[in-house]
């Protein structure tokens, strides 16, 4: 696959303070990437370098397979439909007339486009309401909306379920899944909720501290995140005295408050571990695999980057 | 260029402030006909519209402050101003199209102010060849010097970002060289220029006033420096 988007060694320092550094991610056509971070982690710097908001101290961007520069940056700007923290609009026109203004300066002349990208946020009921009386949630709609209206082959979306309740964040993320997959679009979402990014990505780039941490698949997160197998019992410090005293292929017992945690690189250890906690009668009330997740990932990486 | 200018008229569509700028501009008519009616009966009209003059012309630049700061503050208030700078337009055509914006509303809000006055005067004294060229001659004077006063407006508005600072900036200003406008070197403040050339245009000799060609050198620099201010203001990435 193509890349579409590429930076290499990125960097941008505001006075004395080094907010993307070196940065080099890679976003294949077809890809849903995540870009995650914490707050301040400079994501939202990346992203304006990308769109040529920002001057880069150092490094490049390239967009489509071309270096992006101050005078071939409107041609790319065409294909690409972006998304910055809030969406902004003009609050005293309606839905449609802040869409049909984005539609003019982006230079199409196709009316429609306005009702297509209103009909796959499903916003078409909402409008003719002006701006202002809009709930976050459609504004956050409309706003992915005004990427959609020129068909752009690449979206670029900054934490577009930012201040969103639980049922917002849901309708988000299954229309970026929507997206993705009947529309076709390379999407780039920067998050820092993990586990929704999780749910929507194939591929991460980690960013701490302006540094990229990790570039990987999701399915390689998945091969390297480890398993552990989780036991409620009735006796739970006999049960673990007795699994510390037999000689079983585990890693390391972890114990809660109402069970205890083995991490094993072998899940058929399991019936190992009940068989004998059931001769040694002890009663499990539950037994379970527990995969670590991308936010385990996550917090690992930047633990090592911390120490 | 005409589809951005179109596109800024669009943005003023159902806006509170078009009431705010209409009511500013209407304002200052009516109290001239109040008083021609309640003080001035005997008097021809003109002759109150020459006396008060001063008071249109304050409500027209009072208008530029006010509009230029909105055009501008706005687009950072509304975060539209990003949506703007990530569209293949240059960004120095989006805001030439505001400039371009400001000069449309200085003409049509000056016409406003002077036609009425020319209504009001055929009215009550009907109108002669001398009083319609000298209510049309300062529409016209008018709203050039004043369009050239707009770019320092939209610099202060570039620089601030934010409309009550910027406005309060702009017309403190105003208010605080206001005085200087009897003073024979009022040019010191280029923003008195239109207001006395106006006045002395309708012949309210109160100051002596600079010739036309050297007030519009005068406008025409401040303007030119402060445009190109705006644009690089405009086009800057940090």
């Amino acid at each position: 696959m193509s890349d579409l988007l590429v930076t290499n060694n990125l960097t941008k320092v505001f006075k004395s303070y080094t907010a993307v550094n070196n940065v080099n991610l890679h976003v294949e056509k077809g890809d849903v990437y995540g870009f995650i971070g914490q707050n301040g982690a400079g994501k939202t710097t990346t992203i304006r370098l990308i769109l040529s908001l920002l001057k880069p101290t150092a490094g490049y961007v390239e967009l489509f397979g071309d270096k992006v520069t101050n005078n071939n940056i409107y041609s790319y700007l065409r294909r690409i439909g972006a998304m910055i923290e809030m969406p902004g609009f003009y609050l005293n026109l309606t839905g449609q007339e802040n869409l049909d203004i984005h539609r003019i300066m982006m230079g199409i002349d196709d009316k429609s486009s306005i009702e297509r990208a209103l009909n796959i946020v499903k916003l078409n009921e909402a409008k003719d309401k002006k701006v202002k009386n809009y709930s976050l949630g459609m504004k956050q709609r409309l706003g992915i909306a005004r990427t959609l209206l020129h068909d752009p082959e690449l979206l670029i979306l900054d934490e577009p379920t930012n201040g969103l309740d639980p049922k917002g964040i849901i309708e988000i993320r299954d229309l970026i899944i929507d997206i993705s997959k009947n529309q076709g679009k390379t999407i780039m979402i920067s998050s820092h909720i993990l586990n929704e990014v999780e749910k929507m990505v194939n591929k991460v780039g980690i960013i701490n501290k302006g540094k990229m941490l990790a570039e990987v698949e999701k399915d390689e997160i998945q091969k390297r995140c480890k398993k552990s197998l989780l036991y409620k019992v009735d006796d739970l410090k006999k049960a673990v005295d007795i699994i510390n005293s037999k000689q079983i292929n585990i890693d390391k017992i972890v114990m809660q408050s109402d069970g205890f945690l083995v991490n094993v690189t072998d899940e058929n250890v399991n019936s190992v571990i009940t068989k004998i906690l059931v001769e040694n009668n002890i009663m499990v009330k539950e037994s379970k695999i527990v995969t670590s997740s991308l936010e385990d990932y996550f917090m690992e990486l930047t633990e090592m980057e911390s120490v | 260029m005409r589809r951005l200018v179109y596109l800024e008229l669009v943005k003023l569509k159902k806006s509170s402030m078009n009431v705010i700028l209409l009511a500013i501009t209407v304002l200052p008519i009516l109290l001239i006909i109040v008083q021609y009616v309640v003080k001035d009966g005997k008097k021809v009209f003109f002759s109150t519209v020459s006396a008060n003059n001063t008071i249109i012309s304050m409500s027209i630049f009072s208008v530029v402050i006010i509009v230029a700061n909105y055009i501008i503050a706005r687009e950072y208030k509304e975060r539209t101003l990003i949506y703007l700078f990530i569209t293949p337009k240059s960004k120095t055509k989006i805001l030439l199209s505001k400039y371009i914006l400001l000069f449309l509303i200085i003409l049509v809000l000056g016409a406003l102010s002077f036609g009425t006055l020319m209504i009001a005067n055929f009215f009550i004294n009907g109108i002669t060849s001398k009083v319609l060229a000298k209510l049309l001659g300062a529409w016209l004077i008018g709203t050039v010097m004043f369009f050239l006063l707009t770019s320092v407006v939209v610099y202060v508005a570039l620089l601030r970002g934010d409309f009550i600072s910027s406005l309060l900036i702009s017309l403190v200003f105003f208010m605080f060289t206001c005085p200087f406008m009897f003073k024979n070197n009022y040019y010191i403040f280029p923003n008195l220029i239109p207001i006395v050339t106006v006045s002395n245009f309708l012949n309210i000799n109160k100051i002596k006033s600079m010739d036309y060609i050297r007030s519009f050198s005068i406008l025409g620099v401040v303007f030119i420096v402060f445009l190109y201010l705006s644009i690089h203001r405009f086009n800057r990435k940090e």
